[in-house]
Protein backbone atom coordinates (compact mmCIF):
# COMPACT_ATOMS: atom_id res chain seq x y z
CA UNK A 1 0.00 0.00 0.00
CA UNK A 2 2.77 2.28 0.91
CA UNK A 3 4.91 1.03 -1.96
CA UNK A 4 1.63 2.09 -4.15
CA UNK A 5 1.25 5.52 -2.58
CA UNK A 6 4.44 6.44 -2.79
CA UNK A 7 4.82 5.57 -6.36
CA UNK A 8 1.98 7.32 -7.26
CA UNK A 9 3.09 10.46 -5.58
CA UNK A 10 6.11 10.14 -7.59
CA UNK A 11 4.56 9.94 -10.88
CA UNK A 12 2.47 13.23 -9.92
CA UNK A 13 5.59 14.59 -8.87
CA UNK A 14 7.07 14.32 -11.91
CA UNK A 15 4.38 15.78 -14.19
CA UNK A 16 4.31 18.43 -12.12
CA UNK A 17 7.80 18.93 -12.33
CA UNK A 18 7.81 18.36 -16.05
CA UNK A 19 5.22 21.17 -16.64
CA UNK A 20 6.75 23.97 -14.12
CA UNK A 21 10.33 23.75 -16.04
CA UNK A 22 8.57 23.99 -19.10
CA UNK A 23 6.90 27.10 -17.83
CA UNK A 24 9.90 28.48 -16.48
CA UNK A 25 12.13 27.72 -19.97
CA UNK A 26 8.85 29.80 -21.65
CA UNK A 27 8.69 32.65 -19.34
CA UNK A 28 12.17 33.03 -19.66
CA UNK A 29 12.58 33.22 -23.36
CA UNK A 30 9.05 35.84 -23.47
CA UNK A 31 9.76 38.77 -24.04
CA UNK A 32 6.90 41.16 -22.32
CA UNK A 33 8.17 44.29 -24.31
CA UNK A 34 8.80 42.38 -27.88
CA UNK A 35 5.49 41.10 -27.10
CA UNK A 36 3.64 43.82 -26.86
CA UNK A 37 5.70 45.52 -29.60
CA UNK A 38 4.81 42.73 -32.21
CA UNK A 39 1.10 43.19 -30.84
CA UNK A 40 1.33 47.22 -31.46
CA UNK A 41 2.20 45.95 -35.06
CA UNK A 42 -0.34 43.74 -35.75
CA UNK A 43 -2.92 46.21 -34.46
CA UNK A 44 -1.27 48.88 -36.87
CA UNK A 45 -1.94 46.31 -39.77
CA UNK A 46 -5.49 45.95 -38.78
CA UNK A 47 -8.09 47.29 -41.70
CA UNK A 48 -7.49 51.37 -41.42
CA UNK A 49 -11.19 52.41 -42.06
CA UNK A 50 -13.41 52.21 -38.94
CA UNK A 51 -16.27 49.74 -39.48
CA UNK A 52 -19.84 51.42 -39.76
CA UNK A 53 -21.11 52.27 -36.61
CA UNK A 54 -23.78 49.36 -36.80
CA UNK A 55 -21.24 46.56 -37.41
CA UNK A 56 -20.06 47.31 -33.74
CA UNK A 57 -22.87 46.10 -32.76
CA UNK A 58 -22.88 42.91 -34.60
CA UNK A 59 -25.06 40.53 -32.53
CA UNK A 60 -27.65 43.26 -32.13
CA UNK A 61 -27.46 43.99 -36.49
CA UNK A 62 -28.21 40.28 -36.64
CA UNK A 63 -30.88 40.73 -34.55
CA UNK A 64 -32.36 43.05 -36.40
CA UNK A 65 -32.18 42.09 -39.51
CA UNK A 66 -33.31 38.29 -38.60
CA UNK A 67 -36.59 40.31 -37.50
CA UNK A 68 -36.85 42.57 -40.69
CA UNK A 69 -36.29 39.52 -42.55
CA UNK A 70 -39.51 37.35 -40.67
CA UNK A 71 -41.43 40.32 -40.67
CA UNK A 72 -40.82 40.70 -44.81
CA UNK A 73 -41.83 37.31 -45.33
CA UNK A 74 -44.89 37.10 -42.53
CA UNK A 75 -45.94 40.22 -44.97
CA UNK A 76 -45.73 38.13 -48.10
CA UNK A 77 -47.47 35.34 -46.65
CA UNK A 78 -50.43 37.36 -45.69
CA UNK A 79 -50.78 38.96 -48.84
CA UNK A 80 -50.26 35.78 -50.81
CA UNK A 81 -52.35 33.16 -48.42
CA UNK A 82 -54.55 35.24 -46.05
CA UNK A 83 -58.05 35.94 -48.67
CA UNK A 84 -59.14 39.63 -48.90
CA UNK A 85 -62.76 40.89 -47.11
CA UNK A 86 -64.52 39.92 -50.04
CA UNK A 87 -62.90 36.35 -50.79
CA UNK A 88 -63.62 35.71 -46.68
CA UNK A 89 -67.37 36.85 -46.99
CA UNK A 90 -67.84 34.36 -50.65
CA UNK A 91 -66.15 31.60 -48.57
CA UNK A 92 -68.33 32.34 -45.85
CA UNK A 93 -71.84 32.55 -48.32
CA UNK A 94 -70.42 28.89 -49.86
CA UNK A 95 -70.64 27.55 -46.65
CA UNK A 96 -73.89 28.97 -45.08
CA UNK A 97 -75.66 27.69 -48.25
CA UNK A 98 -73.64 23.98 -48.20
CA UNK A 99 -75.09 24.13 -45.00
CA UNK A 100 -78.49 25.24 -45.49
CA UNK A 101 -78.87 22.83 -48.70
CA UNK A 102 -77.51 19.65 -46.34
CA UNK A 103 -79.93 20.80 -43.73
CA UNK A 104 -82.59 21.40 -46.25
CA UNK A 105 -81.84 17.64 -48.38
CA UNK A 106 -84.32 15.62 -46.21
CA UNK A 107 -86.87 18.22 -47.29
CA UNK A 108 -86.77 18.65 -50.59
CA UNK A 109 -86.39 14.57 -51.18
CA UNK A 110 -89.65 14.44 -49.52
CA UNK A 111 -91.00 17.33 -51.51
CA UNK A 112 -90.08 16.16 -54.73
CA UNK A 113 -92.52 13.37 -55.21
CA UNK A 114 -95.41 15.59 -54.90
CA UNK A 115 -94.69 17.09 -58.27
CA UNK A 116 -95.65 14.60 -60.48
CA UNK A 117 -93.98 14.24 -63.90
CA UNK A 118 -96.15 15.06 -66.99
CA UNK A 119 -96.75 12.03 -69.20
CA UNK A 120 -99.59 13.40 -70.42
CA UNK A 121 -100.14 14.39 -73.73
CA UNK A 122 -102.74 16.66 -72.71
CA UNK A 123 -100.70 17.79 -69.79
CA UNK A 124 -97.98 18.82 -72.21
CA UNK A 125 -99.59 21.01 -73.95
CA UNK A 126 -101.72 22.55 -70.96
CA UNK A 127 -97.84 23.67 -69.91
CA UNK A 128 -96.90 24.88 -73.50
CA UNK A 129 -99.68 27.25 -72.67
CA UNK A 130 -99.19 28.44 -69.91
CA UNK A 131 -95.47 29.24 -70.97
CA UNK A 132 -97.15 31.12 -73.98
CA UNK A 133 -99.48 32.80 -71.53
CA UNK A 134 -96.06 34.21 -69.85
CA UNK A 135 -95.05 35.02 -72.96
CA UNK A 136 -98.02 36.66 -74.27
CA UNK A 137 -98.01 38.61 -71.50
CA UNK A 138 -94.83 39.93 -71.41
CA UNK A 139 -95.30 41.08 -74.67
CA UNK A 140 -98.71 42.80 -73.97
CA UNK A 141 -97.27 44.01 -70.46
CA UNK A 142 -93.76 44.96 -71.59
CA UNK A 143 -92.09 43.38 -68.87
CA UNK A 144 -88.59 43.78 -68.45
CA UNK A 145 -86.33 41.06 -68.96
CA UNK A 146 -85.20 41.11 -65.69
CA UNK A 147 -89.05 39.55 -64.42
CA UNK A 148 -89.34 36.90 -66.86
CA UNK A 149 -87.19 34.54 -64.89
CA UNK A 150 -88.97 35.48 -61.75
CA UNK A 151 -92.48 35.03 -63.58
CA UNK A 152 -91.64 32.03 -64.73
CA UNK A 153 -90.25 30.28 -61.62
CA UNK A 154 -93.27 31.35 -60.34
CA UNK A 155 -95.66 29.55 -63.12
CA UNK A 156 -93.77 26.51 -62.61
CA UNK A 157 -94.06 26.80 -58.80
CA UNK A 158 -97.96 27.21 -59.87
CA UNK A 159 -97.74 24.11 -62.13
CA UNK A 160 -98.62 21.32 -59.20
CA UNK A 161 -101.79 23.75 -58.12
CA UNK A 162 -102.76 23.61 -61.60
CA UNK A 163 -102.85 20.20 -61.52
CA UNK A 164 -104.05 19.60 -58.15
CA UNK A 165 -107.27 22.00 -58.96
CA UNK A 166 -107.50 19.67 -62.31
CA UNK A 167 -107.20 16.68 -60.25
CA UNK A 168 -110.02 18.12 -57.97
CA UNK A 169 -112.31 18.68 -61.08
CA UNK A 170 -112.50 16.53 -64.04
CA UNK A 171 -109.85 17.50 -66.82
CA UNK A 172 -111.90 19.44 -70.14
CA UNK A 173 -114.65 21.03 -67.70
CA UNK A 174 -112.37 24.18 -67.16
CA UNK A 175 -111.85 26.15 -70.31
CA UNK A 176 -108.49 27.66 -71.43
CA UNK A 177 -109.74 31.28 -70.15
CA UNK A 178 -110.22 30.23 -66.49
CA UNK A 179 -106.47 29.16 -66.98
CA UNK A 180 -105.56 32.44 -67.95
CA UNK A 181 -107.74 34.45 -65.22
CA UNK A 182 -106.22 32.07 -63.00
CA UNK A 183 -102.79 32.98 -63.94
CA UNK A 184 -103.22 36.35 -63.58
CA UNK A 185 -104.99 36.55 -60.33
CA UNK A 186 -101.69 34.98 -59.18
CA UNK A 187 -99.58 37.55 -61.32
CA UNK A 188 -101.81 40.78 -61.20
CA UNK A 189 -100.54 41.90 -58.05
CA UNK A 190 -96.65 41.30 -59.05
CA UNK A 191 -97.64 43.61 -62.20
CA UNK A 192 -99.48 46.36 -60.74
CA UNK A 193 -95.97 46.52 -57.97
CA UNK A 194 -94.24 47.03 -61.32
CA UNK A 195 -96.27 50.07 -62.42
CA UNK A 196 -96.57 51.53 -59.53
CA UNK A 197 -92.70 51.85 -59.42
CA UNK B 1 2.62 43.30 -11.73
CA UNK B 2 3.50 43.80 -15.82
CA UNK B 3 3.88 47.35 -16.40
CA UNK B 4 1.66 48.39 -19.61
CA UNK B 5 1.22 51.82 -21.35
CA UNK B 6 -1.98 51.78 -23.29
CA UNK B 7 -1.38 54.69 -25.15
CA UNK B 8 1.40 53.22 -27.37
CA UNK B 9 -1.78 50.60 -28.68
CA UNK B 10 -3.02 53.05 -31.80
CA UNK B 11 -6.13 51.26 -31.75
CA UNK B 12 -6.67 52.39 -28.15
CA UNK B 13 -5.38 56.15 -29.40
CA UNK B 14 -8.13 55.80 -31.82
CA UNK B 15 -10.75 54.92 -29.38
CA UNK B 16 -9.78 57.90 -27.36
CA UNK B 17 -9.90 60.15 -30.28
CA UNK B 18 -12.85 59.18 -31.76
CA UNK B 19 -15.14 58.44 -28.26
CA UNK B 20 -12.79 60.20 -25.90
CA UNK B 21 -13.53 58.28 -22.98
CA UNK B 22 -11.10 56.31 -20.58
CA UNK B 23 -12.88 53.24 -20.61
CA UNK B 24 -10.70 51.61 -23.45
CA UNK B 25 -7.22 52.58 -22.22
CA UNK B 26 -8.55 51.45 -18.82
CA UNK B 27 -10.20 47.89 -20.47
CA UNK B 28 -6.60 47.44 -22.08
CA UNK B 29 -4.12 48.42 -19.44
CA UNK B 30 -6.49 45.80 -17.28
CA UNK B 31 -5.85 42.88 -20.21
CA UNK B 32 -1.98 43.57 -20.22
CA UNK B 33 -1.81 42.80 -16.68
CA UNK B 34 -3.05 38.92 -17.20
CA UNK B 35 -0.57 38.69 -20.24
CA UNK B 36 1.82 35.85 -18.53
CA UNK B 37 -1.06 34.30 -17.39
CA UNK B 38 -2.39 34.38 -21.21
CA UNK B 39 0.78 33.44 -22.32
CA UNK B 40 0.74 30.22 -19.79
CA UNK B 41 -2.11 28.88 -20.76
CA UNK B 42 -1.44 28.88 -24.22
CA UNK B 43 2.06 27.38 -23.72
CA UNK B 44 -0.65 24.20 -22.33
CA UNK B 45 -2.90 24.06 -25.22
CA UNK B 46 0.16 24.73 -28.02
CA UNK B 47 3.13 22.54 -28.63
CA UNK B 48 6.20 25.03 -27.80
CA UNK B 49 6.56 28.32 -26.43
CA UNK B 50 6.34 30.13 -30.33
CA UNK B 51 3.09 28.68 -30.74
CA UNK B 52 2.25 30.45 -27.67
CA UNK B 53 3.28 33.49 -28.26
CA UNK B 54 1.27 33.47 -31.84
CA UNK B 55 -1.53 32.32 -29.60
CA UNK B 56 -1.80 35.06 -27.13
CA UNK B 57 -1.27 37.65 -29.90
CA UNK B 58 -4.46 36.32 -30.66
CA UNK B 59 -6.03 36.21 -27.82
CA UNK B 60 -5.41 39.73 -27.61
CA UNK B 61 -6.02 40.76 -31.12
CA UNK B 62 -9.63 39.15 -30.39
CA UNK B 63 -9.98 40.69 -27.19
CA UNK B 64 -9.24 44.12 -28.05
CA UNK B 65 -11.76 43.58 -31.39
CA UNK B 66 -14.48 42.42 -29.01
CA UNK B 67 -14.25 44.73 -26.61
CA UNK B 68 -17.58 45.72 -26.50
CA UNK B 69 -18.99 42.80 -25.77
CA UNK B 70 -17.26 43.63 -22.40
CA UNK B 71 -20.33 45.26 -20.21
CA UNK B 72 -19.04 44.33 -16.74
CA UNK B 73 -15.21 45.72 -16.18
CA UNK B 74 -15.67 43.24 -12.84
CA UNK B 75 -15.38 40.42 -14.94
CA UNK B 76 -12.59 41.72 -17.36
CA UNK B 77 -10.34 38.91 -16.13
CA UNK B 78 -13.00 36.20 -16.64
CA UNK B 79 -13.71 37.66 -19.90
CA UNK B 80 -10.07 37.52 -21.43
CA UNK B 81 -9.31 33.97 -19.57
CA UNK B 82 -12.60 32.84 -21.79
CA UNK B 83 -11.55 34.85 -24.98
CA UNK B 84 -8.49 32.58 -24.17
CA UNK B 85 -10.00 29.41 -23.82
CA UNK B 86 -12.10 29.90 -26.75
CA UNK B 87 -9.13 31.15 -28.83
CA UNK B 88 -7.07 27.80 -27.45
CA UNK B 89 -9.71 25.48 -28.36
CA UNK B 90 -10.13 26.98 -31.91
CA UNK B 91 -6.35 26.38 -32.58
CA UNK B 92 -6.25 22.91 -30.86
CA UNK B 93 -9.31 21.70 -33.03
CA UNK B 94 -7.48 23.24 -36.32
CA UNK B 95 -4.40 21.41 -35.31
CA UNK B 96 -6.07 18.22 -35.19
CA UNK B 97 -6.91 18.39 -38.49
CA UNK B 98 -3.08 18.41 -39.34
CA UNK B 99 -2.38 15.64 -36.57
CA UNK B 100 0.86 14.69 -37.98
CA UNK B 101 2.81 18.30 -37.33
CA UNK B 102 2.14 17.47 -33.32
CA UNK B 103 4.28 14.25 -33.98
CA UNK B 104 7.31 16.20 -35.86
CA UNK B 105 10.78 16.68 -33.84
CA UNK B 106 10.88 20.39 -32.65
CA UNK B 107 13.23 22.18 -34.67
CA UNK B 108 15.68 24.84 -33.44
CA UNK B 109 15.12 23.57 -29.89
CA UNK B 110 17.32 20.33 -30.12
CA UNK B 111 20.60 20.40 -31.96
CA UNK B 112 23.49 18.07 -32.03
CA UNK B 113 24.82 19.45 -29.08
CA UNK B 114 22.20 18.71 -26.61
CA UNK B 115 23.62 16.71 -23.77
CA UNK B 116 21.72 13.18 -23.42
CA UNK B 117 19.87 14.18 -20.70
CA UNK B 118 18.14 17.35 -22.61
CA UNK B 119 17.21 15.21 -25.04
CA UNK B 120 15.32 12.69 -22.44
CA UNK B 121 13.52 15.88 -20.94
CA UNK B 122 12.16 17.06 -24.22
CA UNK B 123 11.12 13.68 -24.98
CA UNK B 124 9.62 13.42 -21.88
CA UNK B 125 8.18 17.06 -22.29
CA UNK B 126 6.79 15.89 -25.84
CA UNK B 127 5.15 12.96 -24.27
CA UNK B 128 3.03 15.08 -21.41
CA UNK B 129 2.16 17.64 -24.39
CA UNK B 130 0.28 14.71 -26.65
CA UNK B 131 -0.83 13.02 -23.45
CA UNK B 132 -1.84 16.41 -22.44
CA UNK B 133 -3.68 16.87 -25.73
CA UNK B 134 -5.53 13.35 -25.99
CA UNK B 135 -7.82 14.11 -22.72
CA UNK B 136 -11.40 14.81 -23.23
CA UNK B 137 -11.73 18.73 -24.26
CA UNK B 138 -13.48 19.11 -20.76
CA UNK B 139 -10.71 17.76 -18.82
CA UNK B 140 -8.20 19.63 -21.45
CA UNK B 141 -9.16 22.49 -20.56
CA UNK B 142 -9.57 22.12 -16.63
CA UNK B 143 -6.03 20.54 -16.11
CA UNK B 144 -3.84 23.17 -18.51
CA UNK B 145 -6.08 26.15 -16.25
CA UNK B 146 -4.71 25.36 -13.19
CA UNK B 147 -1.60 23.53 -14.24
CA UNK B 148 -0.01 26.12 -16.88
CA UNK B 149 -2.46 28.82 -15.39
CA UNK B 150 -2.17 28.21 -11.73
CA UNK B 151 -6.05 29.71 -11.58
CA UNK B 152 -7.92 28.93 -8.28
CA UNK B 153 -10.75 26.32 -8.65
CA UNK B 154 -13.05 29.44 -8.55
CA UNK B 155 -11.54 31.21 -11.33
CA UNK B 156 -11.60 28.13 -13.47
CA UNK B 157 -15.45 27.56 -12.52
CA UNK B 158 -16.35 31.49 -13.32
CA UNK B 159 -14.40 31.14 -16.49
CA UNK B 160 -16.10 27.83 -17.28
CA UNK B 161 -19.61 28.44 -15.75
CA UNK B 162 -19.57 25.18 -13.70
CA UNK B 163 -19.65 24.26 -10.24
CA UNK B 164 -16.64 24.23 -8.29
CA UNK B 165 -17.22 20.63 -7.37
CA UNK B 166 -17.22 20.02 -11.47
CA UNK B 167 -13.62 21.60 -11.98
CA UNK B 168 -12.04 19.26 -9.08
CA UNK B 169 -13.50 15.93 -10.27
CA UNK B 170 -12.25 17.20 -14.24
CA UNK B 171 -8.85 17.90 -12.33
CA UNK B 172 -8.87 15.07 -10.52
CA UNK B 173 -9.48 12.34 -13.69
CA UNK B 174 -7.44 14.49 -15.89
CA UNK B 175 -4.69 14.15 -13.25
CA UNK B 176 -5.15 10.47 -13.22
CA UNK B 177 -5.32 10.01 -16.77
CA UNK B 178 -1.75 11.57 -16.63
CA UNK B 179 -0.48 10.01 -14.20
CA UNK B 180 -1.16 6.68 -15.65
CA UNK B 181 0.03 7.38 -19.19
CA UNK B 182 3.25 8.47 -17.46
CA UNK B 183 3.20 5.17 -15.05
CA UNK B 184 3.25 3.41 -18.34
CA UNK B 185 5.66 4.97 -19.56
CA UNK B 186 8.35 4.37 -17.16
CA UNK B 187 6.92 0.48 -17.03
CA UNK B 188 8.06 0.45 -20.89
CA UNK B 189 11.02 1.95 -20.07
CA UNK B 190 12.00 -0.43 -17.22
Amino acid sequence: MKKANSSHNKQSFEFTDRIRKEKEEALLNFNKEAFRARLNRRIEEEPKTPSPFVFRFRRQVIAVSAVLVLVVMGWIAFQVFIPTPSERNARAIEKMLFRAFESQEPLIARSVPQVEPIQDESDIHEFEWSLKRVVYSAQREDIADNDVPRILSQVLQNAPQVREVEDEEPSGTRSKSEDLSLFKKSDSHQMRYRTQD
Amino acid sequence: MIETDASTFPLVKKMKAAEGTERESRVLEELMTYQEKVFLICLGFSRNPADAEDLAQEVYLKALRNIDSLTDLSLIKFWLYRVTRNTCLDFSRKRKLRRHSLLEPEHGQLDSQTPESQIMAQEQLRSLKETIQQLPKKQREVFIMKEYGDLSYQEIAEILQINRGTVMSRLNRARQTVKNRIKGENHEKS
